[in-house]
């Protein structure tokens, strides 16, 4: 598997930054006030467009490397792949299963942006809780409980929980 | 994995961060490892071992629960 990893380089990291604080000031500027750039797109469409631009910024944030990307940076990395990976496979489950059963009628171009954005958000949460909040994380699996293990860790929690659902009431704000 | 990253630390009187940039990982993951948070690769222990000149086995050692 050596050399299997591809990721940009920790500049890209930084320009991803940028672009995704861009999209989301532009997304919520158009929220708060619609505004037309290409005449022949809806107001959808315009939206799904202001969003794209954070996705491109998250997705440029997400597979950049760390300025030391070392084995740690990786095993958390990894980690916070797996989990999304399950969640994603589990609603792509579901969902596929609803498609199926149900007729979902038209399809909606915001959906296709949603997706990613959240799957995105999740692993940017995870990953970088990982990296920057692990030395606050103070566990003992061997000898407490989970929630023992919870109890002794409120602030960590605290802090991911804020950035979580920072992230997921402003995707969904601008779904709204 | 238990270690005594700390105790050959200060034997030398070297800090996490020039620990790290010797042996080519962030400061982040020297403090992980001391704390046993982070178990390391094989060939980092061995870097952090060749660094302190000693066998890998005098640096780490495993606990009963590993």
């Amino acid at each position: 598997m050596k050399g299997f990893q591809k990721l940009a380089k920790h500049n890209t990291k930084i320009a991803g930054l940028v672009i995704l604080s861009v999209g989301v000031l532009v997304s919520i500027v158009y929220k708060i006030h619609p505004f037309v750039v290409i005449p022949k797109f809806n107001a959808d469409k315009h939206l799904a467009a202001c969003m794209w631009i954070m996705l491109l910024g998250m997705y440029l944030t997400a597979f950049s490397q760390e300025k030391v990307e070392d084995e740690r940076v990786q095993t958390i990395r990894a980690r916070a792949l797996q989990m999304v990976m399950m969640l994603m496979s589990a609603t792509f489950l579901a969902f596929s299963l609803t498609a199926i059963t149900q007729d979902l009628g038209e399809f909606d171009v915001t959906l296709l942006i949603m997706f990613p954005l959240i799957y995105l958000a999740i692993y940017l949460a995870i990953f970088h809780m990982g990296l920057y909040f692990d030395f606050l994380w103070d566990y003992d699996d061997k000898k407490m409980s989970f929630l023992e293990n919870l109890k002794k860790n409120k602030k960590p929690i605290i802090i991911f929980q804020a950035i979580t659902w920072a992230i997921l009431i402003l995707i969904l704000l601008l779904l709204s | 994995m238990k270690n005594t990253i700390k105790v050959e630390r200060a034997k030398l009187n070297i800090s996490q961060t020039e620990l790290a940039e010797q042996v080519g990982v962030s400061k982040q993951t020297i403090h992980s490892i001391e704390t046993s948070r982070f178990v390391p690769s094989t060939v980092l222990s061995l870097k952090i071992a060749r660094f302190f000149k000693a066998k890998v086995e005098d640096i780490f050692e495993l606990e009963e629960n590993d």
